[in-house]
């Protein structure tokens, strides 16, 4: 791997297929598209900020998310209107764009705040691998306990209802707040139903595993890719995948 | 794909947005459960990726644009005068930390945060078509209204503003700064605003804050200093500051 990676990645030629695709869609479709269009937008340049930032003095995650918001509506907006057109562009160059789009909505933070921070430098490949490789002590995990563990784990979440199952796994993995999880379309509960949600689905985890005769004791992170992979599977078969979102009226309501 | 060889964020993405062929997939999600780090990133994004359908819903704004903004001339804050006196009944309230937290993320601590009095815009004609930063103004002043911290702040931090106008902007953005625990942001916000230009209540309700936001940033003399000179007014703020300085700490 290379300081940037040499291979773009698919995304870019997405974000090309979604404004080809926005130029005829109208009504609901339209808006269902332009969401689609404005998340992966969002989410390319956090991928890009994550880079351009490293290095640099106290960010917080939600700095970059705010910089990521407002710069996706403007590549949005650009999209629309055609001043930004993606057809025929390589993924390089799209991506190229989106990361030339957040370093400058980086620069705009810092010069607003003016503030001394230094503009990141490009690292080595050795500095990012480094950072990468670095050790989380908090992450020791015994290989064997593990595995059976994420295996009973992996049996228990799978019995689950499918709404408590994906509320569980955002909290617990993804530490979102009941009004994120609520505001989710795969969801949409009130907040303080998906806590009382998040308890009783712990409480029936806790009690399978317990007849499994195992405890779960933190999130071992192992168990995120075997519980991933799981909710997506589920997903494709229950016919709505966890990584997509629906606008249908009735998203998410297929159980309490 | 061997552990030295890590996934770069590229394919992280493309994997959490199921781009990727069966084949591919598989070879990430392989090397996925036997390298840590790249687990780590990975969960990043993908929690990311789930979080993103609730910003969405925060930032395209897809009602149709009713509302203008309009200055009047005269003196400098008669346009915002103006502007707050359409506001609904002042109400300067305070909320329990509890109560924060049952309603929004990252509440805050201090229980005596005091939520600025409601300021509806003026609904008037003007010539020029609202750019999409009054839009964001005006969503975020009414988010605000709700209660909404993140969501005002968001769209505050957004907009674009001159004049008044801008005051405005600062003070409820640093407002909704503060109440996400973001104090030092809330400094460096409401540090630019002309103090002596704002109408009452606003203008002590903007010194408790900047107060509230030194005491937080451990600049302690500094609101004291403020709560002093509150203190020796009358109304719900004078009492409030010099409960305040009788005992300081004991509301938190």
């Amino acid at each position: 791997m290379t300081a940037k990676d040499p291979d773009p990645g698919r995304w870019p030629l997405e974000l090309a297929r979604l404004q080809a695709a926005l130029e005829n869609a109208r009504g609901p479709e339209r808006e269902t598209l332009r969401g689609t269009l404005w998340r992966l937008l969002f989410e390319g340049l956090m991928r890009h900020l994550r880079f351009h930032v490293r290095g640099a003095r106290a960010v917080e995650r939600a700095d970059l998310e705010d910089i990521s918001s407002e710069k996706a509506l403007e590549l949005l907006a650009r999209a629309e209107s055609g001043a930004w057109n993606l057809t025929g562009r390589t993924a390089s160059e799209i991506s190229g764009y989106v990361s030339s789009a957040a370093r400058f909505g980086w620069i705009d933070l810092q010069a607003r705040r003016k503030r001394e921070s230094p503009l990141p430098e490009t690292h080595s490949e050795q500095e990012l691998l480094a950072s990468l490789e670095a050790p989380r002590t908090s992450e020791a995990e015994d290989g064997s306990m593990t595995r059976d563990l994420v295996a009973a784990l992996r049996d228990c979440v799978e019995q689950l209802p499918a709404r408590g199952r994906r509320v569980w796994f955002f909290r617990t993995f993804y530490a979102m707040s009941g009004r994120e999880i609520a505001a989710h379309p795969l969801v949409r509960l009130n907040a303080p139903h998906v806590d009382v949600l998040v308890q009783r689905t712990r409480v029936a985890l806790r009690q399978c595993l317990d007849q499994k005769g195992q405890r779960l004791d933190g999130s071992p992170l192992r168990a995120f890719v075997e519980l991933w992979d799981l909710l997506e599977s589920l997903a494709a078969r229950e016919g709505a995948a966890v990584s997509e979102t629906a606008h249908s009226p009735d998203g998410g309501r297929d159980d309490a | 794909m061997t552990r030295e060889h890590h996934l770069g964020e590229d394919r992280l993405l493309d994997l959490a947005h199921r781009l990727l062929d069966d084949r591919d997939r598989s070879a990430a999600l392989d090397h996925l459960r036997d390298c840590s780090p790249c687990a780590r990133a990975f969960r990043e994004i993908a929690a990311l990726h789930e979080r993103a359908p609730g910003k969405q819903n925060d930032v395209l704004v897809a009602e149709p644009v009713g509302r203008v903004l309009t200055l009047s001339g005269g003196r400098r804050w008669r346009p915002l005068a103006t502007l707050m006196a359409a506001a609904a009944v002042l109400a300067a309230v305070f909320f329990g930390s509890e109560y924060l937290r049952g309603r929004h993320d990252r509440a805050l601590e201090v229980s005596d945060f005091a939520w600025l009095p409601d300021a509806e815009p003026t609904v008037l004609q003007r010539d020029s078509i609202p750019s999409p930063a009054d839009e964001r103004l005006i969503e975020g002043l009414r988010a605000y209204h709700k209660h909404d911290a993140r969501r005002a702040r968001t769209l505050l931090a957004g907009a674009r503003a001159s004049g008044p106008l801008e005051e405005v902007r600062r003070i409820y953005l640093g407002s909704s700064e503060l109440q996400l625990g973001r104090a030092g942001d809330a400094l460096r916000t409401l540090g630019a605003v002309d103090l002596r230009e704002l109408p009452e209540p606003w203008r002590s309700e903007t010194e408790w804050t900047i107060a509230l936001a030194n005491e937080a940033t451990g600049h302690r003399s500094s609101a004291d200093s403020i709560w002093r000179n509150l203190s020796s007014r009358t109304g719900p703020i004078g009492e409030r500051a010099r409960r305040k300085l009788i005992t300081p700490g004991s509301e938190r």
